[in-house]
């Protein structure tokens, strides 16, 4: 399997069509460059910065449908929720992040992501207490 | 927070009916926290939730007449104001499935906590309709199903 660095491998380079720069080139050279991504493992701080990137613009979309919403599964099984669900463990550091900026309903996320629940029982119905055991479970485990 | 054109597109009949905000957006407590005078908590399977009712998602509108019943709450007729009584109604959709439960007030009109956003005065039709009607796929809250009272 093609690992991170093979994609900097000197022996891995661009296909060449002559010596001259030409239109056609450039696009094949973009093409190439642009095929990257699909074969080869992109290095950890790209993937995380992507994932982040992924992450907000979906919170942003979630944000928007969830509003009315009155139960915490109507809002956790809207498709923008599940798919950042999808994005794996990775997600849980901006999730936490997320959680520290404004309280809202991750928990079902993170429950899901971490197979943990540091949340006292007696505060399970409180939204800003959850919120900050999950921040602190956070810190504990140094994801934040 | 939404604004009053916003929530008019997500709820059409807000745009035919009498409404207006009653406080600031909060994650705190949803609506049925809010009919319960609860805004400390979430009222939710996955929140706060008496321990005899049913859990099982979705939740179907039984579950919450259950609950409501643990608070004194008996189911009635109709939605018609009566002194010495407070009632609630339950809207549900098309597979009756609990979409929202809002609280009369003394003078007649029904109080809501709409989701995450604001509370509001409202006629009950002002939050009624069929799913994705407005700008939102997932609202409004489908039609009133069940009307319960209590001594107030």
């Amino acid at each position: 399997m093609p690992t991170a660095l093979s994609a900097y491998s000197p022996e891995i380079r661009p296909p060449t069509v002559g010596s001259i720069q030409s239109h056609e080139t450039q696009l094949l050279h973009k093409k190439w460059f642009e095929g990257i991504g699909e074969r080869y493992e992109l290095p950890i701080t790209q993937q995380e910065e992507l994932i982040g990137r992924q992450f907000y613009e979906l919170a942003e979309t979630w944000r928007e449908q969830k509003g009315g919403l009155s139960l915490v599964y109507q809002k956790s099984m809207l498709p923008s929720y599940q798919t950042i669900i999808g994005l794996g463990h990775r997600v849980i550091p901006f999730i936490l992040r997320e959680l520290e900026r404004q309280p809202d309903h991750w928990f079902w996320a993170l429950e899901v992501l971490t197979k943990q629940n540091p949340v006292p029982l007696a505060d399970r119905g409180n939204i800003r207490k959850r919120a900050h055991a999950w921040i602190e479970w956070g810190k504990n485990n140094r994801l934040i | 927070m939404p604004n009053e054109s916003f929530l008019r597109r997500c709820y059409p009949n807000l745009s035919t009916s009498q409404w207006r905000k009653t406080s600031d957006e909060t994650t705190d407590y949803n609506c049925i926290a809010w009919v319960m005078n609860d805004t400390e908590n979430l009222w939710d399977p996955d929140y706060f939730w008496p321990t005899n009712i049913s859990k099982e998602l979705p939740v179907r509108t039984e579950t919450i007449i259950e609950l409501c019943k643990l608070y004194n709450y008996q189911l009635c007729e109709n939605g018609d104001l009566e002194a010495g009584s407070i009632k609630i109604a339950i809207y549900a959709d098309q597979e009756n499935y609990f979409q929202h439960i809002a609280r009369q007030n003394p003078n007649g009109q029904w109080t809501s906590k709409l989701g995450d956003w604001e509370d509001i005065e409202h006629e009950l039709v002002g939050l009624s309709g069929r799913k994705g009607s407005g700008m939102s796929p997932v609202l409004p809250y489908g039609t009133v199903v069940r009307f319960l009272k209590k001594p107030r």
